[in-house]
């Protein structure tokens, strides 16, 4: 976005607040309007996104293969495959089973969309292009991120199906497990940067990136992530040769394109989050900071996907001795190197 | 003698396996990105079908077809029935006539394709090479009759296929000649 049109709107913006804020009605009524309006920037942000990434894993998945990966709808190269995904599952039948717990059956797929909205709040897409620079804004992503397990052990619970029961509380398990290392391992990234505001996380990076300084917190990080993400390898609670589908078995149609919408919106806040705490977040030369954090969130997704397609499922037990006896110890040492590193600079 | 609770803790060994396995898993991740970032890298050995037409290695039975030869336009065929009766499944009729100068040709070569099982047997009982193997490959149809093969659509063009080779090399094949005949 060219400078002057950013300070055209700024000025638009500004003179519009200034008459609003004559009466307490119209001041209210702003108020309002602007927050509508930041909830649908983020949300056409999100389902833009969504539908290029399900096509984007869906190319990427067909190079890993050799293949060529959807081809048909859309020239070139199948853009609009995602698109035509979407109005077919629109068009789907909806199906409430008749055993479920239907309160719980329909709110899962809204509180798990919920949960993934909330964690954009506090991801800086630019200086001034973030939602609420919240001071706590890392504890509140700790908070938000892990959130999504509760629509999950809905979804588990409420589907009155044994194999979406499982899925669920594989699901629990995993989060109690990487939940802790993962947070202890963004706590390095806390230590240096002495704040908890994404913002200033950002902020403070910009002569080295912290991935250079944490490579044992960004590892941790990483692996804790794609439990978060519930992706390869560590994708048990909807593991598709165990459990069908997991959790989100029994659904279909809008519900179902909703924990898919879910899933993809998911990936993305949590790389944008990993590029803001380990790559610099905006920070970039050259380039307007949208574009480098765009640039950098999806050549992290990139990574991802590639990561993804490249190991098979663990086990439930490895999975569970791994964040026990592995990343939990190496988050700790990484805290406590770091931590004494801060105390003697 | 007093039963405590067992002695978990790691002997030194053991501790140093742990060690070792967590590298060793470590360096064989590695391994396993560079495997799928050369398969990445690297062209899809897939292709768009239509757009694009599979040419089939040498040696691809489609299903047994005369052949033709180009000078006189006909069938090498003189209907002496040992594809016929080498085919396991009888799908093979044929019907023959005698010209003027004695010579036997089919009036009628008729294979239901729809049984064939393509296993290469009447081209290999043929004595007098006037079989082979087309390699051809569409052959979907709407209705059961038309897969039916008769005389008219069982003949190869006289100048043949082109098929590849393992090596990449291309070479004609459903062409008149050899055999005894």
């Amino acid at each position: 976005m060219p400078a002057d049109l950013g300070a055209f709107l700024q000025g638009v913006f500004d003179q519009v607040h200034l008459w609003a804020s004559q009466s307490p009605f119209w001041s209210a009524l702003f108020t309002l309007g602007w927050g509508i309006v930041k909830v649908v920037l983020v949300l056409g942000f999100i389902i833009v996104n969504v539908l290029v990434l399900v096509w984007l894993e869906r190319k990427f998945s067909g190079r890993v293969q050799s293949r060529l990966g959807p081809m048909r709808v859309g020239r070139p190269h199948g853009w609009a495959q995602t698109i035509a995904d979407m109005i077919k599952l629109l068009g789907k039948e909806d199906i409430v089973p008749r055993a479920a717990d239907k309160a719980l059956f329909v709110i899962a797929p809204v509180v798990i969309f919920t949960a993934t909205m909330l964690v954009y709040v506090v991801v800086p897409m630019g200086p001034r292009a973030i939602v609420s620079d919240l001071n706590i804004g890392v504890l509140y992503l700790a908070a938000a991120a892990s959130f999504t397990v509760i629509s999950v052990l809905m979804a588990g619970w409420g589907s009155s199906s044994k194999w979406s029961l499982l899925g669920a509380l594989r699901g629990a398990a995993m989060l109690v497990s990487y939940e802790v290392p993962m947070v202890l391992a963004v706590m390095g990234v806390v230590l240096l940067s002495g704040t908890l505001s994404t913002n200033a996380i950002v902020k403070s990076q910009s002569g080295l990136w912290y991935i250079l300084v944490q490579p044992i917190g960004f590892l941790v990080f990483l692996a804790a992530l794609f439990a978060e993400l519930n992706r390869v390898p560590f994708d048990l609670a909807e593991a598709e040769s165990e459990l069908v589908s997991g959790f989100n078995i029994e659904y279909s149609g809008l519900r179902f394109a909703f924990f898919f919408l879910a899933e993809y919106a998911n990936l993305l806040a949590l790389s944008a989050i990993a590029v803001t705490l380990y790559f610099g977040g905006w920070q970039g030369p050259f380039l307007p900071p949208f574009v480098w954090f765009m640039l950098k969130t999806y050549g992290f997704i990139i990574l991802v996907m590639w990561i993804r397609w490249t190991l098979p499922r663990v086990r439930v037990d490895q999975l569970l001795e791994f964040g026990w006896k592995v990343l939990l110890p190496a988050a700790l040492v990484n805290l406590a190197v770091t931590g004494v590193y801060v105390l003697l600079t | 003698m007093t039963s405590g609770p067992p002695d978990l803790r790691l002997t030194g060994g053991e501790r140093m396996h742990n060690l070792t396995s967590l590298l060793t898993g470590f360096w064989s991740f590695i391994c396993g990105l560079w495997v799928t970032l050369v398969n990445t890298v690297r062209p899809p050995v897939t292709f768009q079908y239509p757009e694009k037409y599979y040419v089939p290695l040498e040696g691809f039975r489609g299903y047994p077809a005369l052949v033709v030869d180009p000078e006189t336009g006909e069938t090498k065929c003189n209907g002496c029935q040992a594809c016929a009766r080498a085919c396991p499944l009888g799908v093979i009729h044929i019907e023959t006539a005698q010209r003027e100068d004695k010579k036997r040709y089919p009036v009628e070569w008729r294979l239901e394709f729809g049984r064939c099982m393509v296993c290469n047997l009447c081209v290999e009982a043929c004595p007098f090479g006037a079989l082979t193997m087309s390699p051809e490959y569409e052959f979907a149809e709407y209705r059961p009759e038309d897969l039916v093969y008769t005389l008219g659509n069982l003949k190869l063009p006289p100048e043949g296929f082109e098929v590849r080779r393992l090596d990449g090399s291309t070479v004609r094949t459903g062409l008149a000649g050899g055999g005894r005949g």
